[in-house]
């Protein structure tokens, strides 16, 4: 099976992983930030070097500003559902994975907060910051907006929106699930006030690791209440970050492999992985715009992109490529909003996501059985 | 703040500003260990102090643990702030 749903969760993880994951069974046993005895510190001293590593790449200036969760969804939950309060209204972009817009829509339901949708226009940044622009009220409390889109691989222009949320009184979450490790991000000059992160994609963790970071001192609520290891005779949470917001036992294995992910991507280079990734896109772009039959949406700004073949629905496609050993994702890609915007919610789509250990004749192979499925369809 | 035998004991409110004060002290050549708050031997406490070198210059310490933020034990205050969740 050559694998291509990068985009889904990465596979292979870098050898780097693989070793850190071993050391945390070996080394790493103890519960962090609970006991008192030497394997409880050094394993609390790995979890903290994961948060300073990961700050340090996403331009962040605390560590402690790092908050671990189980993935990308806990950490927009934890933010959307800490800082909306009753009566606020909540913006959001017409690219969301239902991350963010089930969250946002069961407050609504829940009559806790409004929301809108600001239409994302793939090849007119202006116009999309535009359309948030439209849609903003007094009472604007969040805005939020998916860096990459993990379906059609579009990029939104969140330091536009960033600003411009800032310049109402209002604070900026972006959904970096498909950006982290693939797009240089720098919160510092971004200045969003939440980014929220699937480790297990681009940063090549295991699966079960996400991570939210805070930009600034912003009072949240708690999702969860439980252990924190600190200020145990107080009946409500700690104040303070990162144990106001992790509750239980932190994912200590999937933390350590983190750190060997991020040592892989430190090493290649962000710049480098995109630039590779992006080169391989290319290739599969124009070889799928030379096939009869394949439908093209838009040319994506990431290592991630949709397509369908005349006549068969997206999950179909990616079925039948599955049986000529080629692993795609294909429907809606949790995102019912991205495929409304692109005009793809009847059919869905089939997914090509890759990743830092795809090659040429890889792709060169999938194209063929694409030509093969078009074909027979 | 209290003192041990040999060191200087300093009350975090958490294991990760017990480490990341470790780092910014050892960054400035001061050694410190982390370890268990004393207090907790009494019931009082559950959390995690710096046991700092005996020689250290203390103001200096205090400064750096200033300087980064460190939240100390003694100094952390409150009530939970932000929404209220609807559940």
């Amino acid at each position: 099976m050559v694998y291509f749903d990068n985009a889904a969760t990465s596979f292979p993880k870098p050898r780097q992983t693989v070793e850190a994951v071993n050391a945390a069974f070996t080394r790493y046993g103890a519960n962090p930030g609970r006991g008192g005895y030497p394997m409880a510190i050094e394993t609390a001293q790995m979890v903290y070097r994961a948060r300073e590593q990961l700050a340090q790449l996403m331009g962040l200036i605390k560590p402690e500003n790092v908050v671990f969760t189980s993935n990308c969804t806990g950490a927009t939950n934890i933010a959307i559902k800490g800082v909306v309060r009753p009566g606020d209204h909540v913006l959001i972009s017409s690219m969301e994975h239902n991350s963010v817009r089930r969250p946002v829509e069961a407050l609504k339901r829940a009559g806790i907060c409004q929301y809108d949708v600001a239409r994302v226009f793939p090849d007119d940044p202006g116009r999309t910051v535009e359309s948030f622009r439209a849609l903003l009220r007094p009472d604007t409390r969040l805005v939020c907006c998916v860096h990459g889109s993990n379906v059609f691989g579009t990029v939104q222009p969140v330091q536009e929106l960033s600003a411009l949320a800032h310049r109402h009184g209002a604070l900026f979450l972006m959904d970096a699930a498909q950006t982290a490790g693939v797009l240089s991000i720098d919160q510092g000059r971004l200045q969003a006030d939440f980014i929220c992160l699937a480790c297990h994609k681009g940063l090549y963790a295991p699966t079960a690791l996400g991570a939210l970071l805070v930009g600034g001192d912003i009072p949240l609520g708690t999702l969860l209440e439980g252990g924190s290891g600190s200020l145990s005779l107080e009946p409500e949470m700690p104040p303070f970050l990162p144990d106001r917001l992790e509750a239980g036992t932190v994912n200590t294995t999937g933390i350590a492999g983190l750190t060997g992910g991020l040592r892989f991507v430190r090493g290649r280079g962000i710049p480098n992985i995109y630039r590779e990734e992006m080169a391989l896109m290319g290739r599969i772009y124009q070889g799928l715009s030379e096939i009869p039959g394949v439908v093209l949406y838009n040319r994506p700004q990431l290592p991630v992109l949709s397509f369908n073949i005349r006549g068969m629905s997206g999950e179909a496609a990616a079925s039948r490529l599955g049986e000529l050993g080629f692993a795609l994702r294909g429907g809606f890609h949790c995102s019912p909003l991205a495929h409304e915007t692109m005009g793809t919610l009847e059919t869905g789509t089939a997914r090509i996501g890759i990743g830092a250990f795809n090659t040429l004749p890889e792709a060169q192979g999938l194209l063929r059985a694409i030509r093969r499925v078009a074909t027979e369809s | 703040m209290g003192n041990t035998m040999n060191e200087w004991s300093i009350p975090l409110t958490s294991i990760t500003y017990a480490i990341k004060a470790q780092n910014a002290l050892r960054a400035q050549g001061i050694r410190s260990q982390v370890g268990r708050d004393e207090r907790y031997r009494s019931g009082k406490s559950c959390g995690y102090a710096l046991l700092v070198q005996p020689n250290a210059d203390r103001m200096r310490v205090m400064e750096i643990l200033r300087r980064e933020n460190i939240k100390l034990a003694s100094l952390d205050a409150g009530p939970p702030q932000g929404s209220t969740y609807y559940r």
